[in-house]
């Protein structure tokens, strides 16, 4: 069913005062924050999940109406959002799907995003949506086509956004320079901020024999806007990135090093899978918390 | 990597995840630095494809696999994700075409309740609407009644269904065993969301010969003229009696005075 515009009915939420909205950027800029899931929708919308802020996956509130949207109205009316995104498609040869901008840019206005970010992937080809984070071939031509579609998608939502970098299990052999050459230089031609993913460096590394701190230490630090944290598993030589573990001490030990590197930066767990209850959820936040106040006092 | 080269890699990769014929081409663009051969690196993508959206069929579609089975029904959506891939930014709407699939597969059975699950998971996320008070109608002139048009609740579809799907739904969503899925009577069923709560109820010919008059924007005169029924008065008093019901179920959301 193709994507048509939304239609609230709902009353949007009301508009917050300047000092909260100056409390709330401040939360959202250096806090911890989860992946908003179903699991706990309903202790979200009532304010009860002890975080600073929360990320909701964009196409699951890319409805016209109904339970997302109530949801959707109640955490921000609580919470500071970011919205995250899976379907972007900014490596693609083929144009952007401006119905999904359009949506997007409905569903920032509603949501009143902090942040807005997808994948450094591509995710369509001849019209259909693959649902999966593919890799792109790392050269010079292809920083420039997926820079310019960048500027196209910032232009239609008036902001910057946040590329994040994918855990990859193939890499095209037409390449030419590393992953990381690759996220910073898009970066820097299109002007975007990063979101920078733990744990998709860690699993990258394993399974092209790179090393992750070497990874970490060429991100430019003034673009890493957020960082996740997540689980993975193993599957034969490869790790694979599931969401569906604790995270991992080799997450740990980068994460410790990238504060150093970054600072300060906006932190959240994403959990997709064997989803633990709530209050396990936000321990290993904490375990965060107490690492960043550890690093950066440091 | 030029533009063209880059729409070949995502040619042949997109082929590779939907078909799984050209592997050995594929894996000869593949980088071989590592601790793995490029086709067990390939085959991780091209398993979770398959995964992936079976899953999200899965999730969306609970009834279908209670009644197939978690064997037969990862079968036969294998076989629909590679004859249908997705149009859609949202896997949500994966299942658009399932119905028609099942139906042209020879499943009709199978098609009814993807039919239904389908007009469910529409009814969940349709736009909201407020529903129309009868004081509304109330306070309306009786004279103009046979002018009005209706505006129903967006999240109103009526699947039209030749087995007792309905029925085998109602059970697997309570938790029951549900009866044995079979042919019946073709008959006509509303589905719809009532407060937040995706319900579905059977109808009769009069009903869904005046809801989906009233769907289709007609009037009330010109509903009552083509309901099955033997005259004028009967009309009538059967459309009072579903207004009744339409109102009680919160079907209606406007009324149009044109």
């Amino acid at each position: 069913m193709p994507p048509s515009p939304i239609r609230p009915a709902l009353p949007i939420s009301s508009p917050c005062c300047p000092e909260r909205m100056a409390a709330d950027s401040q939360r959202a800029a250096s806090g911890f924050g989860l992946g908003l899931r179903p699991a706990f929708y309903q202790d979200a919308a009532e304010g009860k999940v002890a975080v600073d802020w929360l990320e909701l996956l964009s196409e699951n509130f890319m409805v016209d109406g109904g339970n997302a949207l109530q949801v959707l109205d109640a955490v921000a009316s609580r919470y500071p959002l970011a919205l995250h995104g899976v379907s972007m498609n900014l490596g693609g040869s083929e144009p952007l799907d401006t119905a999904y901008l359009d949506r997007l840019a409905a569903l920032d206005e509603r949501a009143g995003a902090v942040r807005i970010s997808d994948h450094l992937c591509w995710t369509r080809h001849g019209g259909h949506y693959l649902h999966d984070l593919l890799p792109l071939p790392y050269t010079d031509e292809v920083v420039e086509h997926v820079a310019r579609r960048i500027e196209v998608v910032q232009g239609r939502l008036g902001r910057r956004i946040l590329i994040e970098n994918v855990s990859s299990y193939a890499e095209c052999a037409g390449g030419t320079m590393p992953e990381w050459e690759f996220l910073s230089a898009v970066a820097s031609a299109a002007n975007c901020h990063i979101l920078l993913d733990l744990n998709n460096i860690v699993v990258s590394a394993h399974n092209h024999g790179f090393d992750a701190l070497q990874y970490l230490h060429a991100v430019p630090a003034d673009r890493v806007r957020q960082l996740h944290l997540a689980g993975h598993s193993e599957q034969g030589p490869l790790k694979i990135d599931t969401h569906d573990h604790a995270i991992a001490t080799s997450v740990w030990t980068l994460y410790v090093q990238a504060l150093r590197r970054f600072g300060p930066v906006a932190t959240m767990i994403e959990r997709d899978d064997h989803i633990p209850p709530l209050p396990e959820l936000v321990q290993e936040l904490d375990r965060a918390r107490v690492i960043a106040q550890g690093a950066c006092v440091a | 990597m030029n533009s063209s080269a880059l729409r070949q890699w995502q040619t042949h990769f997109k082929t590779f995840l939907i078909e799984g014929s050209n592997e050995d081409a594929l894996a000869a663009q593949i980088s071989t630095a590592g601790m793995a051969d490029a086709r067990t690196r390939l085959q991780v993508y091209r398993n979770a494809y398959y995964m992936r959206l079976e899953e999200a069929l899965a999730y969306y579609f609970p009834v279908l696999l209670a009644v197939l089975g978690e064997g037969e029904f990862g079968r036969h959506m294998a076989a629909y994700i590679r004859a249908c891939p997705s149009t859609s930014p949202s896997v949500r709407d994966l299942g658009d075409h399932l119905c028609d699939w099942l139906e042209r597969q020879g499943f009709p059975l199978w098609a009814d309740l993807a039919a239904l699950e389908w007009a469910a998971l529409i009814a969940f996320d349709a736009a909201d609407a407020p529903a129309l008070s009868p004081a509304v109608l109330a306070a309306l002139p009786a004279e103009q009644w046979p002018q009005l048009h209706f505006r129903c609740s967006p999240s109103l579809s009526f699947p039209a269904m030749n087995s007792n799907a309905l029925s085998v739904w109602r059970a697997v969503r309570a938790g029951r065993h549900p009866p044995q899925l079979k042919a019946a009577t073709s008959a006509a069923i509303v589905v719809w969301r009532y407060r937040g709560r995706v319900m579905a109820v059977s109808i009769d010919e009069n009903e869904r010969c005046l809801l989906d008059g009233l769907r289709t924007g007609e009037s009330l005169e010109t509903i009552c003229d083509r309901l099955p029924c033997r005259s004028a008065a009967d009309a009538e008093q059967i459309v009072a009696t579903i207004l009744q019901r339409a109102f009680r179920h919160e079907w209606l959301v406007a009324i149009d005075l044109r």
